[in-house]
């Protein structure tokens, strides 16, 4: 594997950013871990290669990538661990072609989600953004395939984006290697947080549906305080979602989310 | 080479055609001998206690008659049965008939409940007609245990309706009340909404499965009379005998949906026309619906017909600055409005 | 506030009866709001200037797509690659093959023989593994050298999508899904990773279809075997090299077709009987078309694709090599190991039109397709009695030229016949044992694992035999 630094002339395409080391498949102390998200065939898996020096498969249909890969690489002195998922659509259906992917990010605890996202088709992919908020406050924003989008015309106002949304928003173009050190030093912000991010949270859900999440979050919050995504946890369980309703049930969400068991919780005063 | 090829010829053909009479689906040896086997005594009081059960819960009676109609068997053997039945704590005699015990509720719950989530399942998994997940889930329901029952509810995330809208109980046994009435109750011109379809006379059920009808469906009254009851939905009509339109449950369509109620499925877009979507038939269940709405086709998104395959069956549609392709049988349960000119 | 302590349940049961006032219509009404909520911040920061550029994606949608030219392109893309890789991978093969017998063996021959390492160590080593794994190399690198460049080639470009919206219909008409289409071209370099690709499908009954069909596309392991086959039995038919090569590809593209036609009969059988069902509703994205980068590509398909798959066919030539060796070598009653197993399968063998050597070659290549042919040639010079090719039992002989092999495989007693079962053959029998394996991951049932094992030996056991026993009939009433 290709583990020495190079100076970042612009001659030097393999190396994207002067601080990053590809550190391949080697991943077994790392400070942070960062799951690959998005939609298929949007490059997380080019990204992927950009980042580690691997070579996972990566080939333009929906759906090339269907186990999860890891890899790693250090930048700025810190190591990281990083995990190639499979497309998904959406984390709220049961599809179970998407569960590999769903699962880690629900309960993978990445440190910091990264959401890879077609600059050609933003709106569409928005939606699995605005899920993959409601889970998590740490995440980056990677509008990928720049290249294309510029081809056709569009143009994507990215400091207006991450106003909206409150995280980092980073375009890139993969394939050339383009954004990437931008992108790493976004994961590097997040990841130590030295940036806080403020995601946005959906706000227009139907009301009856809208009171019945806010009935369920007060209880979850009070016999699980300190969770951080209460209102996901609620909209699941609206949902039927099973892992959740065993979750709860055993207590065991308690441990996914690594929150310590409090002598007489949800007896609040 | 010690045999002619023509022998062995034969010798093969032979083999495969035994192979045939014994696997040959459906009417292969086979299979016909496992359906003989499949009339067990338990299987036989199972069906008596879901036959009680359904009885009581539209408030009917149940005789040794309309039992032994059924099970399909003589009185005799019918009463017999109630009596072993009567023996284990199952049911009770009543003053005009039979009723469940308390015990036997909750067993007839419990098949009840297997029955209705196998319905789902085999509704919204495995692409079985609709007049085949009744039959195979009269099957199953005897095989499965508790547990099998409880994995399987979660794998279907905990659904509250069979796919011909009957509630289905929950594992503790509770059960929400019938919805809707009879569509015989409802006059001419009447806009319903079909919330179930019992299914307890099957020859009746059959006919109502085969012109295609199912829960959700939106229907308007067109003609009620003593001989027949017309409906039309979108694009069919459908007439049926008023014995039949009573097995049919249905409630009044909500004030503000009536004007969704005429319009034109996706797979009638020709290429390069716009639609705008307005609903999901009720036939599009499950995972189908929701891998849908994940591809961003909802309700009031604009889909334009894109390009057609050889065989023009499946077409591709461009959907939010994507190109989707979905086979016809699938843009037919989606419902649109033609937009005019070029979106 | 409240002061009632909370439990599990109550929030369970408060959920329950939640979901029984919201209905059904919970996630609906949710995806509606979050689209809305996503299209509107979406059109805050994205603006497309009117100057948009016309693309060729339409035309060229029209082109693979349209019922004119969609499937004769398709078919023409195929044989083209088919041809190429037949043709393009021949002198590099023999140049491959010289180097490595001719001139490497016996070189390393005389090295054993100055250091004086004893007759058996230096059998299995050079004469078992080396010489298997040298034939291997010889006769896999080309052909997988050219034919995954190509084949990646058209994957970044956006091609597979295509044939798959195209080819949707007839796997609808077996009750399939339209996605196998693409677990099959995955199957096409590797059946376990065609077999992993099926977690594509998100139907289980058609998720299992195409598991257990993916065995029918013909995989890297066992294209040598086609390739090689139709050159020197079919191909040389023939007598211009160039139509020769027009022929064989012409057989290779008949076998993959007739997989195709097994794909969607056993297809049709599964879910007719044990995997009773329609086919159920599907979609499936086209991606935009994308320029590959032509470099990069055919250098990381090399690098990744080729030589991982070169590995791995070295890794099990070298113990089959070795289990080769040793078979012929121990002697059990006057007779080598590999020679009584011969023995006892060649009726069968002659019965389906193939012979014992082939029978006994395809057991040692359980692991692993690509030992097949290395393995045939080498127990046909033992049965045969050829002399003049090869130094004794269990040396894999160097053979100059495509014309040799014939001539040898001719002596073992092989005709037409032979060659024709052995490529059905080749398309009809057991996967592999690492596909087998992926087959028990992905489903996690014995079941499931050995239908998908035994059937396809099933039909190939069954087509050979009728093809055999039709074959000689006509040749007898001639
Ligand atoms: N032009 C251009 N192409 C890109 C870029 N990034 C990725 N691609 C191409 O887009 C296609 C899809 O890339 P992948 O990395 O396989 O996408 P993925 O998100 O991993 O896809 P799935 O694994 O199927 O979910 C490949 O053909 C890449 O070569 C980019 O920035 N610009
Ligand atoms: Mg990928």
């Amino acid at each position: 594997m290709e583990n020495q630094t190079c100076s970042p002339t612009p001659a030097c395409r393999s190396c994207p950013s002067a601080n990053l080391v590809k550190l391949g498949e080697e991943n077994q102390n790392f400070d942070y871990m960062i799951a690959l998200a998005g939609n298929p065939n949007t490059g997380k898996s080019t990204v992927f290669n950009a980042l580690t020096g691997l070579r996972q498969h990566t080939g333009n249909w929906p759906g090339k990538t269907v186990t999860r890969a890891e890899g790693g690489f250090s930048f700025d002195g810190r190591q990281y661990k990083i995990v190639d998922l499979p497309g998904t659509y959406s984390l709220l259906s049961a599809s179970p072609d998407e569960e590999v992917a769903r699962d880690f990010i629900l309960f993978g605890h990445p440190n910091v989600t990264v959401i890879v996202a077609d600059a050609t088709r933003l709106e569409r992919n928005l939606n699995l953004v605005l899920q993959v908020l409601e889970i998590t406050d740490k995440a980056v924003f990677c509008v990928n395939l720049i290249d294309e989008a510029r081809r056709h015309g569009i143009s994507i106002d990215a400091a207006k984006l991450e106003e909206r949304l409150g995280i980092p928003v980073i375009l890139t173009a993969a394939r050339q290697r383009k954004g990437i050190h931008e992108l790493l030093q976004a994961i590097s912000d997040v990841a130590s947080g030295q940036r806080v991010c403020r995601p946005y949270r959906l706000q227009n859900e139907p009301p009856e549906l809208k009171e019945a999440i806010h009935h369920l979050v007060e209880k979850i919050e009070r016999l699980f305080p300190g969770l951080p995504n209460a209102r996901w946890v609620a909209l699941r369980v609206l949902e039927g979602d099973k892992r959740m309703i065993s979750a709860i049930q055993s207590g065991e969400l308690r441990q996914l989310y690594n929150i310590p068991e409090i002598a007489g919780a949800g007896q609040t005063t | 080479m010690t045999m002619h090829p023509g022998i062995l010829l034969a010798i093969g053909l032979g083999v495969i055609a035994i192979l045939c009479i014994l696997f040959w689906p459906r009417r292969g040896l086979v299979n016909l001998w496992r359906s003989l086997h499949l009339n067990t005594r338990r299987t036989r009081i199972e069906h008596a206690l879901k036959h009680m059960f359904n009885n009581e819960y539209i408030q009917q009676k149940t005789t040794v008659k309309s039992l032994s109609v059924k099970l399909s068997i003589s009185q005799r053997h019918t009463a017999s049965l109630l009596a072993r039945m009567e023996s284990r704590g199952l049911v009770k005699k009543t003053r005009d008939g039979y009723g469940l015990t308390e015990e036997g509720n909750a067993y007839a719950l419990r098949i009840v409940r297997a029955h209705r989530l196998w319905e789902r399942y085999l509704a919204d998994e495995t692409g079985l007609r609709g007049d085949e997940w009744h039959r195979y889930a009269e099957r199953l329901e005897h095989s499965t245990s508790p547990e099998q029952v409880e994995a399987l509810a979660d794998q279907l995330g905990q659904p509250l309706y069979d796919p011909h809208g009957a509630p289905i109980p929950s594992a503790d046994g509770v059960i929400g009340p019938p919805m809707g009435q009879p569509a015989t109750a409802f006059a001419t011109g009447d806009l319903i909404v079909v919330t179930r379809i019992d299914k307890e006379q099957e020859h009746l059920y059959s006919q109502i499965a085969a012109e295609g009808i199912v829960p959700g469906m939106q229907l308007r009254i067109l003609e009620m009379s003593p001989q027949r009851i017309r409906f039309s939905s979108q694009q069919n009509e459908y007439v049926l005998a008023p014995v039949v339109a009573s097995r049919l449950m249905a409630i009044p369509l909500p004030a503000e949906k009536t004007e969704e109620i005429c319009n034109d499925t996706l797979s009638s877009l020709k290429i390069g026309e716009t639609g705008k979507v307005v609903r999901f038939s009720p036939n599009c269940r499950g995972a189908e619906r929701r891998r849908l709405m994940d591809l961003g086709i909802i309700p009031g998104t604009l889909i334009r017909a894109d390009l057609n395959s050889p065989f023009g069956d499946p077409k591709a549609y461009f959907v939010r600055e994507t190109s989707i392709a979905l086979r016809n049988k699938l843009a037919d349960l989606i419902y649109i409005e033609k937009m005019k000119g070029a979106a | 506030m409240n002061n009632q302590p909370i439990t599990a349940e109550d929030i369970l049961t408060d959920a329950a009866s939640l979901r029984w006032d919201l209905g059904e219509k919970v996630h609906e009404s949710l995806m509606e709001s979050i689209f809305k909520e996503a299209a509107s911040i979406a059109g805050d920061v994205v603006s497309i200037s009117e100057k948009k550029k016309k693309t060729w994606d339409h035309s060229l949608d029209w082109l693979f797509t349209s019922k004119l030219t969609g499937f004769p392109i398709m078919f023409g893309l195929l044989a083209g690659v088919l041809w190429m890789t037949i043709s393009g991978a021949n002198v590099p093969s023999s140049m491959l093959a010289g180097l490595l017998l001719d001139t490497v063996h016996p070189w390393l021959k005389a090295m054993a023989g100055q250091i004086g390492m004893p007759w058996w160590l230096d059998g299995l080593l050079i004469d078992g593994m080396y010489l298997a794994t040298a034939w291997v190399v010889s006769v896999m690198l080309p052909p997988m050298a050219i034919f995954f460049p190509l084949f990646t080639l058209f994957e970044d470009f956006g091609y597979l999508p295509r044939v798959a919206f195209n080819m949707d219909h007839l796997f609808k008409k077996v009750g399939a899904h339209g996605r196998q289409a693409l677990t099959m071209s995955m199957g096409y370099g590797c059946n376990a990773a065609g077999v992993v690709a099926c977690r594509i499908i998100d139907s289980p009954r058609e998720r299992l279809i195409a598991i257990i069909t993916n065995n029918f596309a013909v995989c890297n392991g066992r294209w040598p075997t086609l390739f090689l086959i139709s050159s020197i039995f079919v191909g040389s038919a023939v007598s211009s090299p160039l139509l020769g090569s027009v022929v064989s590809s012409a057989a290779v593209l008949a076998v993959m077709l007739l997989g195709i036609l097994f794909t969607f009969a056993v297809s049709w059988l599964l879910s007719n009987t044990m995997l009773r069902g329609e086919a159920s509703i599907y979609s499936l994205e086209l991606p935009p078309y994308r320029p590959p980068r032509i470099l990069q590509t055919l250098y990381t398909s090399l690098i990744d694709r080729t030589i991982y798959i070169l590995w791995r066919a070295i890794v099990f030539a070298l113990p089959a090599g070795a289990v080769i060796w040793l078979l012929c070598n121990i002697s059990v009653a006057d007779q080598s190991l590999a020679e009584h197993l011969i023995r006892i399968l060649n009726p069968f063998g002659l019965l389906i039109g193939l012979n014992g050597v082939i029978l006994l070659a395809y057991i040692i290549a359980i692991p692993a397709n690509e030992i097949v042919i290395p393995t045939i040639l080498m127990l046909t010079v033992l049965t045969a009695g050829v002399t003049g090719i090869g130094e004794g039992a269990g040396v894999m002989f160097e053979l100059e030229s495509e014309g040799d092999t014939a001539a040898l495989l001719q002596a073992g007693g092989w005709t037409l016949l032979t060659a024709v079962n052995l490529l059905l053959f080749c398309l009809l029998h057991n996967p592999c044992s690492t596909t087998i394996y992926t087959i028990w991951k992905e489903t996690r049932s014995v079941k499931w694992t050995a239908l998908a094992a035994l059937l396809p030996v099933g039909i190939g056991v069954a087509v050979c035999f009728f093809v055999a026993q039709i074959w000689r009939l006509i040749a007898h009433s001639f």
